[in-house]
This record gives structure tokens, C-alpha cells and sequence, in this order.
């Protein structure tokens, strides 16, 4: 904000012969002068060490919230590791529900007892105490077979 | 030292660099190196700015534990959001104006604490009229402690100032920002400023009145 050079000659001419512009000009002087040698205040000693502390707090929290994925270091364990914990998860929501059916559907009364399974294959080997169901109905077709059978025999 | 290149205009960006180098760097260059992630840049800008910014708040606000906690915000906002700074202003004139903007949310936020003065109001000061308490020159022979003394004095002058003035006063007469600088600090138009420097010289001129009488211009005050 200079006065241009025909300003600043007026400006001359008149504090040369007006004595209280003359006196306001110098006052101003002054407090110009006294203004700008005002000294710098410092801070308090501590001032940068606790903003070192304010930035590297958050630094921290920036690398743990909002760093965004693409800028993350890759961990080669890391997918093999997020793998395993989903599957141990499934896993435990299936023995869960598992439990929680097999508990809903076994009878409150003692299964009978059943007659020695006959001889033969792995499944007829099988109790139902092992499948942990009910006694498994006659299979319709099996069953005419094995009257016709004992009819032919007799 | 590395030597990248900017993405923008290709000129070389030293990313890291010893200390000595920082500290001949300017302000501007100190941002871009921060932004490329060498946090000591920015040790640099604090240690170049937090004296004349903690002068300039605690001008603003008179409470010395109320500026040191709006520079430290005022830095804090300056590091996170360094991306955000573009080359087109003066780093010195950002910080401010996150500053001044920080003085301002805190005037409104805490309106009936004394110590914290309106910008609202023109003569909000709650010692407005107050005279300001003046040493006797002849009493103090010691010209260390008579400068003290002024300095004193040039504060109280200061603070009597109402603030909607102080602020574009203070920016100008002691932190030497140009008007236009002080038009992008503050967000007010160059004729506001214009006219708000001058009525806080008014102000500034009228506190200090019985100690130009006492002290006539003569150019020896120590200062």
C-alpha cells in the first residue's frame, strides 16, 4: 500500500507546513516503530515435545483406522492365517448346530432294546444306537422277498 | 539425499534429506517434502513458526495457556492436512488463517468467558477504558529494564484494541502480512481490512496517547 510518487510529494508538501499532520505523522511513526520491535514470544519449552507426542498419537491411530488397504504392507502369512480362523469359525458353528438338533430330536424314552443284528455287511453291523435314529422300518420289497421265500421253503 | 521428481511440474522433490538441507529450504518446499513423508520437514516449519504464531495468539486471545493450545491445534491441522496444501499461497499465511479460524470457533464456542474477547462486538472489552498504568521514565535509569517496561506497555496498548480490530491490526503492524495477505488470512474483503487496520491504528493510537506524551518521538526509546 505505497503512495505512488505524486501522492508521496504532496503528502510531503503538506506535513512541511501543517505543524499537527506533521505531529500525527511523527506519533504514528512511533507506534509503528513500537510495535514492530515488539519480541517474538516463545512458547513454553515443552511446546514441541508435546506436539510430537499429538502427532505421533495420531500417526498411530491413522495406521490402525484409516490407512487404506492398497498402502498396507503385504504379509504373506497373512492369507493363509485369515483363511484357517474362517474355517475354524464354520467349524464351530456346524458342531453348534450339530449339538443343538441332535439335542432337539433324541427321544426322551429309552430306546428299545434291539435283537443281535444279523451277520453280514459293514452297514448291518451297525446298531441303531450307533445312527442314533429309531428302529429303521421293514423295506417293503425285502420284506415280500422274504416271505415268498419262506413259503417256497415250506 | 533422494532425487525425485514432482508428478506436476518435474522439478526435483528432495524427500529425504539431512537436517542441515531442511532448514535452507523455504516453507512451501518444506510442505511438499512433508507430504512425501519425511516428518522431520515438518520439525522444521514448527520450529520457524511457533514463536511468531504463539506471539500472534496470545496477542489475540491474552491467555498465555489458551494460545499455546490453539498453536498446537493449529499445527496438528497444518501436519494432517498437508495433502490438502496447495503451492498457490504462502505456507506462513495457511497457518495463520487455520489459526485465526481456530481463535474464532473458540470466541464463539466460549462467548461468556472473560478472558476471550468477541470479535462481534466493537467495544466487547471488558477493560476497555482502563488507563493503561504508566512507569515513569525518570525512576528507571536502567535502559534494559525501561525497554521491558515499553514493551509492557506496547502489549497493554495492544490488548486494548477491540478484538474485530486487533486481529487485522496485530497481523499488519506486528506480524508484517501484506493487505492482500491479510484479506486471504482473515476471509474479509481488502477494503474491510484496510479499514479495519486503520481503525484498530485509532484504537492503538488512543490507549497509547499519555505514554507519547511522556515519551515524544525522539527515535532513543530503546526500541
Amino acid at each position: 500500500m505505497a503512495l505512488s510518487a505524486a501522492h508521496e510529494h504532496d503528502l510531503a508538501a503538506h506535513l512541511a507546513g501543517c505543524d499537527a499532520c506533521a505531529a500525527e505523522m511523527a506519533a504514528f511513526d512511533t507506534l509503528s516503530r513500537w510495535t514492530a520491535a515488539l519480541p517474538v514470544e516463545e512458547p513454553p519449552a515443552n511446546f514441541e515435545w508435546r506436539l510430537k507426542l499429538r502427532l505421533a498419537r495420531i500417526e498411530r491411530q491413522a495406521t490402525r483406522v484409516d490407512w487404506p488397504l492398497e498402502s498396507q504392507p503385504r504379509r504373506p502369512w497373512r492369507g493363509a492365517f485369515e483363511f484357517g480362523g474362517a474355517l475354524a469359525a464354520a467349524a464351530v458353528v456346524v458342531v453348534w448346530i450339530g449339538a443343538a438338533s441332535w439335542r432337539g430330536s433324541t427321544p426322551q424314552a429309552p430306546t428299545p432294546a434291539l435283537p443281535p443284528a444279523p451277520s453280514g455287511g459293514v452297514l448291518t453291523q451297525l446298531r441303531n444306537d450307533d445312527l442314533r435314529v429309531g428302529p429303521m422300518p421293514p423295506v417293503p420289497a425285502v420284506a415280500a422277498a422274504e416271505s415268498s421265500a419262506a413259503d417256497s421253503l415250506r | 539425499v533422494t532425487d525425485e521428481r514432482d508428478a506436476g511440474s518435474g522439478a526435483p522433490v528432495q524427500s529425504r534429506q539431512a537436517g542441515s538441507d531442511l532448514h535452507e529450504l523455504p516453507d512451501e518446499k518444506l510442505m511438499e517434502v512433508v507430504v512425501a513423508g519425511d516428518t522431520a520437514a515438518f520439525d522444521v516449519l514448527v520450529a520457524r513458526h511457533k514463536g511468531r504464531l504463539y506471539s500472534y495468539l496470545l496477542r489475540l486471545v491474552r491467555d498465555p495457556s489458551e494460545a499455546e493450545d490453539i498453536a498446537q491445534e493449529a499445527f496438528v491441522r497444518a501436519y494432517v492436512h498437508a495433502d490438502k496444501y496447495r503451492n498457490i499461497a504462502k505456507f506462513s499465511t495457511w497457518l495463520y488463517t487455520i489459526a485465526t479460524n481456530l481463535v474464532r470457533n473458540r470466541i464463539r464456542k466460549t462467548k461468556s468467558t472473560p478472558r476471550l474477547l468477541s470479535l462481534q462486538g466493537g467495544r466487547g472489552d471488558d477493560d476497555q477504558d482502563e488507563p493503561i498504568d504508566l512507569p515513569d521514565p525518570g525512576d528507571r535509569p536502567d535502559r534494559a529494564h525501561e525497554k521491558k517496561e515499553l514493551e509492557a506497555q506496547v502489549a497493554a496498548g495492544i490488548a486494548k484494541i477491540p478484538a474485530r480490530y486487533r486481529e487485522a491490526f496485530v497481523l499488519r503492524e506486528v506480524n508484517h502480512f501484506s493487505y492482500e495477505e491479510i484479506a486471504a488470512i482473515t476471509g474479509l474483503k481488502l477494503g474491510t481490512v484496510r479499514s479495519r487496520i486503520n481503525r484498530g491504528r485509532g484504537h492503538f493510537r488512543e490507549a497509547m496517547e499519555p505514554l507519547l506524551r511522556r515519551r515524544p518521538a525522539r527515535g532513543d526509546d530503546g526500541l
